[in-house]
């Protein structure tokens, strides 16, 4: 029991909280100059935007073992009483989470090496002989991890989960497609119909498939330049080679 | 594995619509579309109106042809989308036949998601058939607006 907790402990102390903290530090999101009365009256108020990600409001928590005030994003244990902390307090949003920057181009494997290290620490196994508020928090933390992570891996839900940050969704308001695109989606989903070969169909997914990879690539180029209204197009379009894909995957052909 | 004793049907997905969740007029237009099909969309007396749905990729095709006293006569839908889609623009070429074109263009969304009992995260695609409609006549109206023109002009 004692080497178990030595063990996540140190682990966690050594390689992520290290890193963890020095982006936080580096990004220089709070020095307080103030009162403490004020500083607790600001962070209440929502008043320290985390500078690190355009985003995120920023604001401390109290852990809910020994109130102490936690400053770091992520916190995952608390560092007076290494207790773990809850992830619904911290209002992450999924890049925080794994400690990447808000941006469309990701690196897939930092995501994965990332998402194996924090649910090597959080997953529920770990906490099974811990208090029930302890697994009821790490049960939490886990799915949160298991969510942000298939989100930001596939690319039409990282950029839908980017738009929302923005403020901005393709559900809301029917935005009006084209009728050029519409048409040419029209004939893509008949051609999927029509398909009767194993041959004809793969060559439709590559077809398919090509598509989307430039769309994307223009999606990258549309975040980069911070354009919301043509990232919005441009989702709304590869949502609808998505849902062809998936027309593809579930068609059988003999 | 405990999985081979299971039926193999019911391991495969299943292409059908789960009935269970439908309402019997949806699985009624979905396993029996009415006027499935294509006019010829440069004809003048037709009218064609396409609408997507971005949040949920589905497309929908809705044509209309007119006689010359401004009744509609035939209507035809092509939709790939999901069984409330399908059976949405299906209901609604069912109702647009024999009306005039004003009349038409009184059909309200919620008149298809009464008739079909559709749930609300339904109720989109009830909409996107109301909208094919209209753009159907409207782009009927302009087809019409261009031809007078052309008439004027001879």
């Amino acid at each position: 029991m004692f080497v178990m907790r030595y063990w996540r402990t140190s682990m966690f102390g050594d390689s992520l909280l290290r890193t963890v903290c020095r982006s936080v530090h580096h990004s220089g999101a709070r020095q307080f100059s103030e009162p403490l009365y004020q500083q607790i009256v600001n962070v209440r108020n929502n008043k320290y935007k985390f500078k690190g990600h355009p985003y995120a409001t920023y604001d401390s928590f109290k852990c809910w073992n020994c109130q102490t005030i936690l400053d770091i994003r992520p916190c995952l244990f608390c560092k007076n009483c290494s207790k773990i902390q809850s992830s619904e307090d911290q209002n992450l949003n999924y890049f925080e989470l794994f400690n990447i920057n808000v941006q469309y181009d990701i690196d897939t494997v930092q995501l994965t090496t990332n998402f194996r290290k924090l649910q090597n620490l959080m997953h529920p196994d770990r906490f099974s002989n811990k208090t029930e508020e302890e697994q009821l928090l790490s049960e939490s933390f886990s799915s949160l991890l298991n969510k942000s992570y298939t989100t930001l891996l596939n690319p039409l839900l990282r950029g839908l989960y980017m738009l929302n940050l923005g403020g901005l969704s393709i559900e809301e308001d029917s935005i009006t497609m084209d009728s050029t695109f519409l048409y040419e989606i029209m004939d893509w989903n008949e051609k999927v119909e029509e398909v009767d070969t194993k041959e004809s169909l793969e060559r439709l997914k590559k077809d398919v498939d090509d598509m989307l990879v430039v769309l994307y690539m223009e999606l990258s180029k549309a975040f980069s330049e911070n354009n919301q209204n043509q990232a919005k197009v441009l989702l709304s379009k590869a949502k609808f080679f998505t849902t062809l894909l998936e027309k593809i995957k579930d068609k059988d052909v003999f | 594995m405990f999985l081979n004793k299971i039926p193999k049907c019911l391991t495969t997905k299943a292409n059908s619509v789960p009935c269970l969740f439908y309402h019997k007029n949806v699985i009624d237009h979905y396993e029996n579309p009415r006027n499935v099909g294509t006019l010829n969309k440069n004809d003048k007396n037709v009218g064609t109106g396409l609408v997507g749905a971005p949040a949920c990729g589905d497309v929908m095709k809705l044509q209309i042809k007119v006689d010359d006293g401004g009744r509609i006569v035939d209507a035809k839908f092509k939709t790939f989308g999901c069984g409330s889609a399908i059976a949405s623009s299906s209901l609604a070429t069912e109702w647009v036949m024999g009306k005039t074109v004003d009349e038409a263009l009184s059909l309200k969304n919620t008149d298809i998601a009464k008739e079909l009992s559709l749930p609300p995260v339904k109720l989109h695609c009830s909409m996107l058939a109301e909208d094919a409609i209209k753009a159907a006549l409207s782009d009927y109206r302009i087809k019409q607006q261009e031809k007078k023109k052309s008439e004027d002009q001879e």
